[in-house]
């Protein structure tokens, strides 16, 4: 199948926002006319220091968030050209996370947590889906512990089973080591770049860890709201 | 998208997340669904109580007998009846003769209450539900002791000998007139044709008894009213008794005032647990949306979740409330009847009503709201604030009002009760921060917990001089009531003192004053608070009055004091020095409610016919008159005697010991020209109706106690989640737990300091305002309430903040720190 859009891109997109500051008057740029193209499979890490834009970017690629000026392209849809309705359409079928903070319901059991975007979709079989998943991920005796009974560790591997569990082609991660120790986020890394490849996920990667960035095929650099491909790092 | 909902409903109730919404919504409909109950039930009982004084349900008292056609009606409707025939006649027995008022009445009399007989005058005697039977005479203990009679002797009446089976000691519907003070006997209504004593001419007075249900008395009382003669009236069991319509008047608004309390404090609670629950959601709501779920199925989620929870919660307190108001009637078992085991619907409505109506103002608008979270907020670390939504508050506030004035239908209770919760919020709130700005002063002086903790005071300024606002609001409410209730209480109390006069004496002539005093004394009769009042019929001829209330004749009474109990409200009493001089000009004092009923004007000349004489007096001042005082009253009182000394009559009151009731007969004989009134039954069915009312207005004041203890509750949960964080972050640097209990303390005590002091200045203005306005008595401060509610105020929410939050202190922080 072809498309006359692209996969995953942006076109000029720029972010403004008010200057909190009541003293400044000029408002801050967040991004600056930001252009990428990212094809299907793909992997792609956005690296920058904190507070370049990164999540911003992140949250705006996944239809989270709209820009201030540009296009943007998620899964060959114009996600400028969509409302809240639509955005949230397409997520439910070509989008899932990895949050830096894991972001797991509290009141929800390690595999209720999984099943989650399952029953969002309508699954009948979510249960047994999670169960696998959670078993991909080593927890499988876990199902049933809350995200507080879990150590930074097992939540972000419960984190992950409950991203591909959703079977998205395009999977958007946000620092997914960022609270994790070293050990514990290699382990982590280890088993998403493992599920990725079995799954032939287009993974997009917001990261500041130069070493996390080097697994992906390619890295986009942000620095003071404009983005620029590395070839080398 | 129902199933989604209540599985994830499901998981944040086992999760505790809904407990505290779900909690005050099941109490918001118990409350007020109990309450109803309860006042239902007050009421009917208050009804049933004076059935009894009237002996039916609805009494039709007529000059003229009843005609036929009517009593066939009630018939087929159908309608329980009894007919009582009332007439005046000499009797006579073996050792004496009386006049005496004769009531011949019919077999099913009496329809409600109970009749006490004895076998010995003034005997405690025991309860009968009808009358004598044919050939029998029932004489009460006055007339049995004019008689010289005793048990089984014969009293002839008319044509007609009738045996004495039972002594009559009360009955249902005792006369409580001054004018039927005779002393009396209970014929069979099938013995009146033999007795002759009822000719053409006589006068005799009717009464037809109906007692069934209201909607067929309704109808009845429809039907009959056109075509009711001048001589003919309906009197209902409200009407018997001023002193208990006073009361009950009274009882009830305080119980509808309770009930809207109770209604306004769970709205409150509602709103504090939906806007936490609202925030916790956030971040849920966020998560849902990156998922994939859109707005509008978020609303329907939230919609199905609340209507589930509306559902349960309707299962629970329903039943609840029943059970609730089974044990209230338990309770209270000695004092009010129960009417019928079958509830009433209305109660039901009422609360469910309230239920749905507090899920839909309070809960469902910032649950919608919550559609409108970005979904990118799961990617930022803080966490979510929600800033006051205006709109919501709105509908919140439309809510009450509705709902106050559905559960109160009255204007005056709802607006004084909303304009005065706006108010005091407002003023709260500012005189709130202005005392927490005080309080950082403090911080200087103060301990390492003590400092820690007015600080965080200070920096949540404006969360707490909300917080404050609410704990006062929710105190101020609680306060007020407390102080209505005790207010009512004793005034109630006050009106029925253990030595209210139970016996007025009647046609006391000048020279058995003296006599009277001997013969009650030999009797070992108190003779203390013997007070003689001097009578006379008048009828008021000059201006000429076209209102029948005018053209009435009403006793009078003159005297150089102003009377006990009343008190003059325009005008001034006469000067007493001058009242004996025969030049100074005739005066005379009137009620309030008969002077503007009759349009007289201070200082107009009034002629009355007294006993054939006309007597001009000049209008000199209008009197109040506390009619439910059970003191002698009087409509006109003048400024001097009317009649001369030796052919005036005397009324005298006075308090009969249940032990000295049996020296009555012996006094009686000594003095046979002295009638009587026995007003003993209808001051005990008061003083019933009085604990009876107290004990009802305890029990609701516990629930509505229950209510604001559920804001307290929620208030401090809504906070909860902040201080356990802050409370991690301060062990994580080192803070032992006994500080961060002390930090808490601090904070809630000084919460509960600045609350309770503001609560209790404004239960004062509250209270004020709700004594005059609403139970038309004269204002009382209480200063004790100045002293005792900053401290009650500290201790109450201080020990709420620390039991509330002592999972803060003992919670591990890195676990704390991990959820947030």
């Amino acid at each position: 199948m072809s498309y006359s859009t692209p996969f995953l891109a942006a076109h000029n997109v720029s972010q403004v926002v008010a200057n909190p500051q009541a003293t400044q008057t000029n408002d801050l740029h967040i991004l600056q006319d930001v252009n990428f193209t990212i094809e299907a499979g793909q992997s792609v890490a956005i690296v920058g220091a904190s507070g370049s834009g990164k999540t911003t970017l992140l949250g705006m690629m996944a239809g989270l968030d709209s820009p201030s000026h540009g296009q943007l392209f998620l899964a060959h849809k114009d996600l400028t050209q969509l409302g809240e309705e639509g955005r949230a359409e397409l997520r439910k079928h070509h989008v899932s996370f990895i949050f830096q903070n894991f972001q797991l319901l509290p009141s929800l059991t390690a595999l209720e947590n999984i099943m989650l975007p399952l029953e969002v979709k309508g699954s009948s079989d979510a249960s047994a889906l999670a169960h696998q998943y959670l078993n991909h991920v080593g927890l499988s005796e876990r199902g049933h512990h809350y995200p507080n009974q879990l150590s930074g560790g097992e939540q972000q591997r419960v984190a992950i089973a409950r991203a591909f569990a959703a079977q998205a082609p395009i999977l958007f991660a946000d620092e997914p080591t960022g609270n994790l120790d070293s050990e514990t986020g290699h382990h982590i890394i280890e088993l998403l770049f493992e599920l990725n490849q079995q799954h032939q996920t287009t993974l997009v990667l917001v990261t500041h860890d130069l070493q996390l960035a080097q697994r992906c095929q390619r890295r986009l650099s942000l620095t003071a709201g404009k983005l620029t491909e590395l070839t080398n790092v | 998208m129902f199933k989604l909902a209540a599985r994830l409903a499901w998981r944040d109730w086992r999760g505790g997340e809904l407990s505290l919404l779900f909690i005050a919504l099941v109490l918001a409909i118990t409350s007020v669904t109990s309450i109803s109950l309860f006042t239902h039930q007050v009421k009917q009982s208050m009804v049933a109580q004076g059935a009894d004084l009237i002996a039916a349900d609805l009494r039709l008292n007529s000059s003229q007998p009843v005609p036929e056609f009517w009593l066939s009606k009630a018939q087929d409707l159908p309608l329980q009846q009894a007919q009582v025939s009332q007439f005046q006649a000499m009797v006579f027995a073996d050792q004496g003769m009386q006049l005496a008022s004769i009531k011949a009445v019919s077999k099913n009399h009496p329809l409600r209450g109970e009749i006490t007989v004895g076998k010995a005058a003034f005997d405690l005697g025991q309860a009968v539900k009808h009358g004598p039977k044919q050939g029998e005479i029932w004489p009460d203990s006055r007339l049995l002791a004019s008689l010289n009679a005793t048990l089984n002797d014969t009293i002839d009446v008319g044509q007609l000998s009738l045996k004495i089976s039972q002594i009559l000691i009360t009955e249902p519907d005792q006369p409580s007139g001054f004018a039927s003070f005779a002393p009396s006997a209970m014929i069979n209504l099938n013995d009146l044709a033999a007795t002759e004593a009822v000719q053409t001419g006589s006068r005799v007075t009717y009464r037809w008894l109906l007692a069934g249900p209201d909607s067929a008395l309704n109808n009845l009382q429809k039907q009959i009213t056109p075509l009711l003669t001048n001589g003919q009236k309906w009197q209902s069991p409200t009407d018997g008794n001023a002193n208990m319509a006073a009361t009950l008047d009274k009882a009830e608004q305080f119980l509808l005032l309770a009930g809207s309390l109770a209604v306004v404090l769970a709205g409150v609670a509602l709103s504090l647990s939906a806007r936490r629950y609202s925030l916790r959601q956030a971040k849920h709501v966020a998560l849902l949306k990156c998922l994939g779920l859109k707005p509008n199925q978020l609303r329907l989620l939230y919609l199905s979740q609340m209507i589930l929870l509306a559902l349960l919660a309707l299962l629970i307190s329903l039943p609840l409330a029943w059970g609730l108001y089974q044990g209230l009637l338990l309770l209270v078992v000695d004092y009010i009847q129960a009417s019928s085991m079958i509830p009433p619907l209305e109660p039901f409505i009422l609360g469910a009503g309230t239920g749905t109506l507090c899920l839909l103002a309070f809960v469902l608008p910032p649950m919608l709201a919550l559609a409108k979270v970005a979904p990118a907020q799961v990617l930022r670390q803080s966490s979510s604030q929600s800033k006051t939504n205006m709109g919501h508050l709105a509908i919140g506030f439309s809510a009450v009002i509705t709902l106050v004035y559905w559960h109160s239908q009255s204007l005056l209770i709802s607006s004084a009760l909303i304009v005065g919760v706006v108010i005091i919020l407002i003023l709260l709130a500012l005189l709130a921060n202005l005392l927490i700005k005080l309080g950082n002063k403090l911080r200087p002086h103060l301990g390492q917990g003590g400092k820690i903790g007015l600080a965080n005071l200070a920096r949540r300024k404006h969360q707490n001089s909300l917080q404050v606002a609410i704990f006062g609001l929710a105190l101020m409410l609680l306060f007020s009531l407390i102080s209505v209730r005790t207010f009512l209480i004793d005034d109630w109390q006050q009106q029925l003192t253990k030595d209210t006069p139970n016996l007025f004496l009647f046609n006391i002539y000048q020279q058995q004053r003296e006599s009277l005093v001997d013969s009650m004394e030999q009797q070992g009769l108190t003779t203390q608070a013997l007070t003689f009042f001097p009578i006379a019929r008048a009828r008021l001829t000059e201006p000429k009055m076209h209102n029948p209330r005018g053209d009435r004749e009403l006793n009078l009474t003159w005297s150089q004091n102003l009377p006990l109990g009343n008190s003059i409200s325009e005008g001034q009493w006469w000067d007493t020095s001058d009242t004996d001089a025969s030049n100074s000009p005739l005066e005379v004092s009137i009620e309030i409610d008969y002077a503007q009923d009759m349009g007289l004007i201070l200082g107009q000349s009034l002629t009355f016919n007294v006993a054939g004489t006309q007597h001009e007096a000049i209008f000199s001042n209008i009197r109040e008159v506390d009619w439910s005082s059970m003191q002698p009253n009087f409509f006109f009182v003048f400024s001097r005697p009317l009649v001369e000394p030796n052919s005036a009559s005397y009324m005298a009151s006075v308090y009969i010991a249940p032990q000295d009731r049996s020296k009555l007969g012996p006094l009686l004989r000594q003095q046979p020209t002295i009638s009587m009134l026995d007003v003993d039954q209808i001051l005990q069915q008061v003083q019933r109706v009085v604990a009876q009312l107290s004990l009802a207005v305890e029990s609701i004041l516990v629930m509505v106690l229950g209510a604001g203890i559920l804001v307290l509750v929620a208030s401090i949960q809504a906070s909860i989640d902040e201080r356990r964080h802050e409370s991690a972050i301060l062990r994580t640097l080192g803070a032992s737990k006994s500080l961060i209990r002390s930090i808490l303390l601090v904070e809630y005590a000084s919460l509960g300091f600045v609350s309770g002091l503001i609560a209790g200045v404004s239960a004062e203005a509250l209270v004020a305002v709700l004594q005059n306005q609403l139970f038309q008595m004269p204002i009382q401060f209480h200063w004790p309430l100045w002293v005792l509610t900053p401290f009650t105020g500290m201790l109450i929410i201080g020990a709420c903040g620390w039991w509330f939050n002592r999972t803060v202190v003992t919670a591990p922080p890195l676990r704390t720190l991990r959820q947030t």
